[in-house]
Formats: C-alpha cells, structure tokens, sequence
C-alpha cells in the first residue's frame, strides 16, 4: 500500500519525506535473509536402511569397516530393556577427528549378532578441518546475533549442506521463547546455517483484530506460551512483533541481525488481544487460501514461500520523534521482497490525516492482500515498478487485495464489509482509492486523463486509477464518467470471472514492461481462453477497456 | 353335544424340568444418541444411530414342580450382536469460525449383549400322551452391555474445508434393570424323560447407560423372541 491523500496540513508537516519518496514506495524489494532449508541432496549421503536381513548381513561389514577406521565411534551403548539379550549401540561419524552433524548409525545387537542397523553416513568428504577462526569468535558472533551472553563451548564439526560440506562452529543459543543452534563457518565467521531447536505444536486461538472484530487464528504453542506461528497451512506464516524499535526493524530488514522465536507476536492464553499482531497474521493465511482455493496457487513464489509479517515496526507513542526518521513504519505498508511485509503503526488516537484517522495498517484485509499480491507479482510477471507497467503492478495488487476481501467478508458498506474502495477499514472514512471512482480520490478513471509526471515513480498509484476502473466496470457494468461509453458487466454473482481473467493476465501473459495496451489484449485473450470467443466475460473486459480510453 | 369334552388334565408326576433352546429374538432394539464436544474453540456434534436388530438368543432354564401343577423356575436368555453404528459429526472448520465441515461415518463391531435372568412362577400342564405344557411369568432382571461411540476421529488437509471420517472411539457400558417376563413352553415328549419343545416368551426392560459427558442414555433390551431345543423331565 502506498498512495495516501493527505489534507493541506499533513502535505507539509510530511513534505520532506514525501518528497523522499519513500511514503508512496510500497514495493522495496530488500534483500531479506530467508532461513535456509535442512540439507537437501547432499552429496556423498547413503542411507543405511536395509529391508531384509540379506542387506543387515551386507551392511554389518561396512558399518565395522568405518568403525575400525575410525570414522565411526561410539556414542553409547545401551542394554534392551524390552528384549533380552538384545544391546543398542549408537556412532557418530568422524571426519579427521571432527563430528559430522546429523551422520550417525544405530546398531541392534544379538550376542554379537547385528540384528538391524539404521543410519546416515557421507562419503567423500574433503575438506579441510583446520578453523580459520577460534570458538571464542564463533561464540561472539553468535552472542550478536542472538542478542544474548552465550557460555556453552562451540563445537567444531562438518556441516553437510547443499550439497558441500562446511567445517563450521556448532553454537546452541537460549534466547527468551528460543533456542537457535548456529553453525558459524569456521573459515569466515559467516552463519551457515542455523535453526530453531524449540519444539512447538500447532494451536487455535481466538483472536480480537483491530477493529473489534474476532476471528480464529493459526498460531503455535512454544515454551509454555503462544507465539503467531501458522503450522496449519503449508507455507510458515510467521508474525514479529517489533515492539516498536524501529532501530531493531531496520536492522531487520537490512539482514543485520535475524529475528528469532522471542520475537515472534506472542500471547499467554492464547486469547490474542493485540489487533495489529491478529489481523496481520489473519489476513495473511486468508489471502494464502484465496490464492489457493481460486487458483490452485500456493502462495507468492506457487512454492509455499514462507510469509513474514512484521508488525509494531515503530511505536505510536513516539510518533512524534520518529515519524521522520521512519515515516513508512507509520503511514505506510510495504512488501520488501522474499514474503517479508511490514505494517505501519497509522497515526496516534486524535490525529487525522486528510479527515481521515489512519489505523494500524494490518487491519484492512484488502491492504494485506495487496501487499502480498506484490510478492505474486514479483515471482510472476515482475512488473517494472514504474510508468504503466508499474501502474498495471498496483492496479493487480489492489484488484487482488478487493478480491479476497469479497471472498470473505460481506458485501456493504462500513467496516469489515466487501466493496470497491481500497483500505477502508485503516483509513476511515472512506479510504484511499476506489475502483468503482478512482476520481474520487484524484486518480483518472480514463486513460486520456492519465498522469505523466515522474512523481510516483511515474504515477505508479495514481494510473492504477485505470485498470483499476476496468475491473469495476467489467463486474458491475456501468457508464465511464470521462467517456460516457457504458459497459455491461458479467454482474457481481459472476465477478469471480473477471478475477480469474485479471490473475490468469496478469501471471502468466504480461510481460515485465507490459503497458496498458498490453494489459488490454492480454486480459481479452485471457477471456477467450477461459470463458470462450464472445462469451460474456469477453464482451465486458473489451467494452470496459474501451471505456477507460485504452485500445 | 357340539364337541367332545376336553380330556381331564392330568398330573405331572416329574418334580423337575429343564429346557435349553435356541430362539430367534424378533424385536429390534434400535437406539441413537447425540453428544456434543468442544473443538478449535466451537462446538462440534456427532449422531449416532445404533441398530440393534432382531438375532439369536440362547436361554437355558430349569423349573421345580412344587405343587400339583404348579412350580418355580429360572431362566438365562443371552443375546449378542455386532452391528456397526452410522455416525454424522459436524466438525468445527480450525480456521474459520461458523464453517463446520459435516462427517459421516460407521462404526463397526459395535457390540450388544443382553443377559437376562427370568424368575419364573410356572402352571404345568399335562394334556396326556406325549405333550406337555408349560406356561410361565415373573420378573426378569437385564443386564446389557453396550459399545458405545464416545468420539470420532478424522483426517482433514489444507485447506481443511472438507474431512473424512477416519475412525470411532468406543467404550463399553454396562446397566441392569427389572422388567418381566412372560412365556409357554411346548414340549413333545419323545421318551419319559427326553424330548423337545418350542418356546416362546416375552420380556422387555429399559435399562440406563452412562455416556459420554455425564449423560445416560436409556436403551431398550429384550422383547418378543420365539425358539426351541431339547426338553429332559427327571
């Protein structure tokens, strides 16, 4: 989300960093650090999982082999306590003296007999297992990044990860509601991997968004408390919840430091009560079952991307000092990139801005699915971020964003209802765009009218106006009030056709510097292919598209 | 004369006899049941129709002439059935409040057993020849065993707007109650001491279980069952 209009007064007190831009970029693409999968087809493994007791026969050599090397040793040894007579023994394998993580072998013996035998081992490991820095540095990088004092000793041990293998510092760090095991290469110091180590299990809790309004939300429990973590559906869905230290959020967002369990949006009864915390995490899994219910799509990248929400980048009660040094942490929402979105915190109780009072930024449904919309597009047709194609981006994340909100919520008007208007429910009354008048918020509704300054990166939010009208005209039908050509829509029972049309569009035909023109061919095609040559869906997008004056 | 008077009934000069049948049981004791469980913070609900359907019984009894034509008797009927239970379960959706997804299943090998014991005041009758006849009545106690579906599994995926039925989870209960019994017994007498008979008898309780959440469910047991076997007089 990004255009806002403001009233006189606001326009200046905000003038400096408007004109920065960064109020009206909603779209950062900052690199953002995604946690690294487990290793995944590395090289050299070899499951010892044998399925008769042929293949026990054949691996019990082996396995002795390794152990009398050496690279097998034991770990321990214990007796059966259900079966008699029977011992388990359990080793870890050794690379020139240095623990391979995650490669050992699980022996059941009968009187010397090996009964069954389990296990990983890697073969062909070269690398060299002299550390170019110490444990003490090791433990300091880790203390830095985990933001607490760390007195267990790091072991040094080979770390197979996609598909090489990394002489690294194992590090186990407790932080408050985490505990991360680090692997510090010890060549670099640089994180090679890390994971969470604290066991949680999914949990329903009930949860009180912003405007008042409950609904149930996907979280976990974890450390004798519950923390906004989505197991139920299959991407990660995780909430931070910054507490406000915009320094921490920058940091962030820059990869400088990582945010863990502890930071996670937490609550004790799982009754969650913070509104911005709720309707983040909320909308984002709704805006997941949209893509997924309506298109068979899983989430931003169809690879179930992991979604990051972070919410309270600032703190309300210092807008005044922080407003502008980090303006969009508070009147703005932005997806950076890689399924990271961060909300604004709006403008404290008895400010207004326009008229208009801003509330927490995750509160408007249609906000979060635009914003997450973005990341669609980034691992779609990655529409140029400026002049028409960038235009076409914000024009598919609000018609995206008015989608999901149909999908869920009732048609009216007023708060947590269905309509035309873009992000209603934060900036009330009546929102910051309209589809079905986008001239009623200064946006043209008809391409004649369009903007062609370099504000805005090109007008970005501003002739989104355009398609935006197409969408509305195409579902509802209606008279462009610049052209006065008068289209029938397919009608709004049917306004899942013109959503299919826009996603299937937008997807998979546009190129990455599409144009308007473009977008018109494209979605007619998308017309005919799925509701056929003069169908009804096809008549609508062709007259709505004349109408707004694109051909 | 119109007809022949009957003949003058005779004595029953045998002190004790004992009867083993098998019967078939014609009633149906079909029941259902409701309960309600808590659930991703709503309120879920199973049904539960259990047939209880018509099948075998065995009953054994004895009975002691102890004057002239009358005497006192004990009787054991025992039933048993494995039916399986038809479920219907609104399960809450755990993303969405007010979207319950409706599941229906069966549970198999729900068991029934009835185990009645039938007190028995006895009027013998000795028409001549080789029949005999017994008429009876008396108080019965029930007691009945019963498999009851005290919750239902299922497996649900994202995006969970749909589950199966995946599974039952019973437990037996017991209860007893009184009723009574009435019956007649025809035997044929195919030596002094050995013969056969056929025996029909109708006794019906209702007896209380306890269910899941403090509840009791009252089911019916018994009624009209009709048999024979082997009849010995000493």
């Amino acid at each position: 989300m990004s255009r806002h209009e403001w009233s006189p007064q606001w326009r200046s007190v905000f003038q400096s960093t408007l004109a920065a831009g960064a109020l009206l970029s909603a779209l950062w693409l900052c690199l953002t650090s995604t946690p690294t999968s487990a290793q995944q087809a590395v090289r050299g493994r070899l499951t010892i999982n044998p399925g008769s007791v042929a293949e026990v026969r054949d691996w019990a050599p082996r396995v002795d082999s390794l152990r009398r090397s050496g690279d097998l040793r034991l770990r321990v040894r214990r007796e059966d306590l259900l079966v008699r007579g029977r011992t388990h023994e359990r080793y870890d394998q050794y690379h020139r003296g240095v623990r391979v993580f995650g490669a050992d072998v699980a022996e059941q013996l009968n009187g010397g007999q090996v009964v069954s035998v389990f296990g990983d081992v890697y073969d062909g490991i070269d690398i060299d297992t002299s550390p170019a820095i110490a444990a003490d540095r090791a433990r300091e990088i880790v203390a830095g990044l985990a933001g607490v004092e760390v007195g267990r000793t790091p072991e040094l041990v080979v770390l197979p990860h996609e598909d090489k293998f990394v002489l690294a510092w194992l590090v186990r760090a407790a932080m408050p509601g985490d505990v991360r095991e680090y692997f510090i290469d010890a060549r670099d110091g640089s994180v090679a991997f890390d994971y969470s180590d604290l066991q949680t299990q999914s949990a329903v809790g009930r949860g009180m968004g912003v405007l008042g309004d409950t609904k149930k939300i996907s979280v976990s429990s974890s450390g004798g408390q519950f923390v906004a973590t989505d197991r139920l559906r299959p991407p990660a869905i995780n909430t931070y919840d910054m507490r406000g230290d915009y320094t921490r959020t920058i940091l962030y967002l820059n990869e400088i430091i990582q945010l863990g369990t502890g930071d996670l949006g937490n609550d004790g009864d799982n009754t969650w009560t913070d509104g911005a915390t709720v309707d983040a995490h909320v909308y984002a899994g709704w805006t997941y079952d949209y893509y997924f219910k309506r298109y068979n799509r899983r989430g931003l990248d169809n690879r179930d991307l992991p979604l990051i929400n972070v919410v309270h980048p600032a703190r309300r009660s210092d807008f005044f000092s922080a407003f502008q040094q980090v303006p969009d942490f508070y009147l703005n929402a932005g997806y950076y990139g890689d399924g990271v979105m961060v909300y604004g915190e709006g403008l404290p109780p008895g400010l207004t801005a326009g008229g208009q009072t801003v509330d927490f930024f995750s509160a408007a449904l249609d906000i979060v699915a635009h914003e997450l919309t973005h990341g669609v597009t980034q691992y779609t047709s990655d529409l140029i971020y400026r002049n028409e194609s960038g235009a076409l981006n914000e024009a598919f994340s609000d018609i995206m964003g008015t989608s999901v909100e149909f999908y869920f919520q009732q048609p009216g008007s007023g708060n947590l209802r269905a309509d035309y208007l873009m992000g209603e429910d934060v900036f009330r009354p009546g929102g910051i765009r309209s589809h079905e008048n986008p001239e009623a918020f200064g946006d043209p509704d008809h391409y004649s009218r369009r903007f062609t300054g370099t504000a805005d990166n090109g007008g970005v939010h501003i002739n989104s106006g355009i398609p935006n009208h197409v969408f509305y005209l195409a579902i509802e039908g209606g008279t462009n009030r610049t052209s006065g050509l008068s289209v029938q829509g397919v009608g709004a029972a049917n306004r899942e056709q013109i959503e299919r049309i826009f996603y299937r569009a937008f997807t998979q035909m546009l190129p990455a510097n599409a144009t308007f023109s473009v977008a018109r061919a494209a979605t007619i095609q998308a017309a005919r292919d799925i509701f056929g040559a003069n169908s009804n869906a096809e008549r609508a997008m062709t007259q709505a598209w004349t109408a707004v004056g694109v051909n | 004369m119109l007809a022949a008077a009957p003949a003058a009934a005779q004595s029953w000069p045998e002190r004790v006899h004992i009867s083993v049948s098998g019967a078939f049981q014609a009633t149906s004791n079909d029941f259902s049941d409701r309960f309600e469980f808590e659930r991703d913070l709503e309120t879920g609900s199973t049904e539960v129709d259990y047939p209880v359907k018509s099948g075998f019984l065995f009953d054994a009894g004895a009975g002691v002439r102890l004057w002239k034509n009358l005497g006192a008797g004990v009787a054991v009927s025992y039933f048993t059935r494995d039916d399986a239970a038809s479920t219907t379960s609104s399960f809450p959706h755990p993303l969405f409040f007010n979207q319950p997804r409706d599941v229906s299943g069966e549970a198999t090998g729900v068991k029934r057993t009835e185990t009645a014991v039938h007190v028995q005041a006895m009027y013998l009758v000795n028409p001549g020849g080789r029949l005999r006849l017994v008429l009876s009545g008396g108080p019965s106690f029930f007691s009945v065993e019963q498999d009851l579906v005290t919750e239902v599994r299922i497996t649900e995926t994202y995006p969970f707007d749909t589950a199966e039925f995946a599974s039952a989870v019973k437990s037996r209960e017991k209860g007893s109650a009184p009723a009574f019994n009435v019956g007649a017994d025809v035997m044929w007498m195919m030596t002094p001491t050995f013969g056969v008979g056929g025996l029909a008898r109708f006794s019906r309780a209702s007896v209380d279980l306890d269910a899941p959440g403090n509840r009791t469910i009252t089911v019916d047991a018994g009624g009209f069952w009709a048999g024979g076997g082997v009849r010995l007089l000493f």
